[in-house]
């Protein structure tokens, strides 16, 4: 079964010239997307493909994540591809930068599953978005402070700690 | 508390991570040092990525001097570089000296040449590259650049093939004996060592070597300064005549022939003091 018509979660709104696809969380809160934002999501991409009954279910995203994500895809692809090097387009670009970085002003447990969503929805753009984030947030941090932030047990024996002490000692500042 | 952040998730993030902060990653837990070591780009935490001083060979001083920035947090570098003959004293990533077991006692013409990148491995080996065999004859005949006879000594392949090497590993601490066999079309003479300026490259992985001509010849390399080198775009000669004249070639290798393309010639008035490399 591949024809998009026999899935009951696509519906026209709007006028009827708009696509839409019902997406449906982990917790059973129901979500009407627009079928160009959803198919960012490699992953809803190909269950609309595949068809189905009463909406797309996302058994490993919770509604709270999930609405952030939708928020990304909205976004993104809402944005249409103008002329390159024209002015719109940088002012679109710059627009879109500015989005990102606002939706990102989150704690880190909320990242984490973003991130996770991102890569169960395979939503290239935001798990490249999420990972720099959080890249960013380690890069200036010792190992004991990352330890900290992802409430992580050291593990090392005295004798690796020390294997380890002497190989950074060999990284140049 | 953040939870646990699966493998390929974690790798994603590390791949964005700068190489210092990589070092730093693999001191969290086992999980992540295992997650760092498997992204495939090979000890990057290890590689230098900021100058902090330079080795100068000075003509009248017998070992190097480095020149950086005093600091207290800097002990192991210093000026007197403290070689002994049939010693070798490297400085790989712990930045520290060693002294390496003798040499093979019946070798004695040789320049040992250091092998190590700290992308590949932590450990170095030391290469042996002897010189060319002396003429034996009791009178050998008077050199002459142009000779129509050939001349049994100076028509002798070199190096031979296959070429042993002896080689010093820093993971055993041995001495081993390293066969090379001459692989592409150039075949070099004693004769050709003794006119053309040429070098060999070794191919440590498929044990091989290749005899490579450069662009100028023996006599222009008296007052030009040879320089090899590589560099992403490959492997790459310079040389510094008359002092500010400086000129590069890179070497073209297409469909196994190679050639030289020169690149670029700076003059400028400015005397180099002498050979600088980046530490």
């Amino acid at each position: 079964m591949a024809a998009a018509d026999s899935c009951d979660g696509i519906s026209t709104s709007g006028g009827g010239w708009e696509k839409t696809v019902t997406l449906v969380s982990s917790d059973d809160a129901r979500f009407e997307v627009r079928e160009a934002a959803a198919s960012l999501s490699q992953t809803v991409r190909r269950m609309i493909r595949a068809g189905g009954d009463g909406g797309i279910p996302l058994p490993k995203v919770d509604a709270r994540t999930l609405s952030t994500v939708l928020e990304y895809c909205n976004k993104h692809a809402a944005v249409p591809a103008p002329a390159p090097e024209s002015s719109s387009a940088e002012a679109a670009a710059v627009d879109l930068e500015w989005f990102d970085k606002e939706l990102m002003h989150v704690d880190l447990a909320t990242l984490c599953s973003l991130i996770r969503a991102a890569d169960y929805l395979e939503v290239a753009g935001l798990l490249d978005l999420t990972c720099k984030t959080v890249a960013d947030m380690i890069k200036s941090k010792t190992a004991e402070e990352i330890r900290q932030m992802f409430g992580i047990q050291n593990d090392f024996t005295p004798e690796e700690e020390e294997q380890l002490s002497r190989e950074n000692a060999g990284v140049f500042e | 508390m953040a939870p646990r952040l699966p493998d390929d998730v974690l790798e994603a993030i590390l791949r964005r991570l700068p190489r210092r902060s990589l070092a730093e990653s693999r001191r969290v837990c086992t999980a992540w040092r295992a997650a760092v070591d498997a992204l495939g780009l090979q000890r990057p935490h290890l590689l230098p990525h900021a100058v902090r001083g330079v080795f100068v060979n000075f003509f009248d001083y017998r070992w190097p001097r480095f020149f950086a920035r005093p600091s207290p947090e800097r002990p192991w570098i210093h000026g007197n570089l403290d070689f002994h003959p049939g010693e070798f004293c490297v400085l790989p990533t712990t930045r520290r000296w060693e002294r390496a077991s003798c040499p093979p006692m019946e070798l004695r013409d040789y320049v040992a040449c250091l092998v190590f990148d700290p992308a590949i491995s932590p450990h170095y080996e030391v290469f042996l590259i002897p010189s060319v065999p002396e003429d034996t004859r009791e009178t050998p005949p008077p050199f002459m650049p142009v000779s129509g006879d050939l001349d049994p000594y100076r028509s002798m392949e070199w190096p031979f093939s296959p070429c042993t090497l002896h080689v010093l590993s820093s993971s055993t601490r041995q001495w081993e004996a390293r066969s090379f066999v001459r692989e592409g079309k150039a075949v070099g003479t004693v004769e050709d060592v003794q006119l053309d300026l040429l070098f060999c490259r070794i191919s440590l992985t498929n044990g091989t070597y290749e005899v490579i001509r450069t662009p100028i010849d023996i006599e222009e390399g008296k007052h030009a300064r040879p320089f090899l080198g590589k560099s992403e775009k490959g492997v790459y000669f310079a040389t510094i005549a008359d002092h500010d004249i400086l000129r590069v070639w890179i070497l073209s290798e297409l469909c196994g022939n190679t050639d030289w393309i020169l690149k670029i010639i700076v003059t400028s008035g400015a005397q180099p003091c002498g050979e600088c490399y980046a530490a």
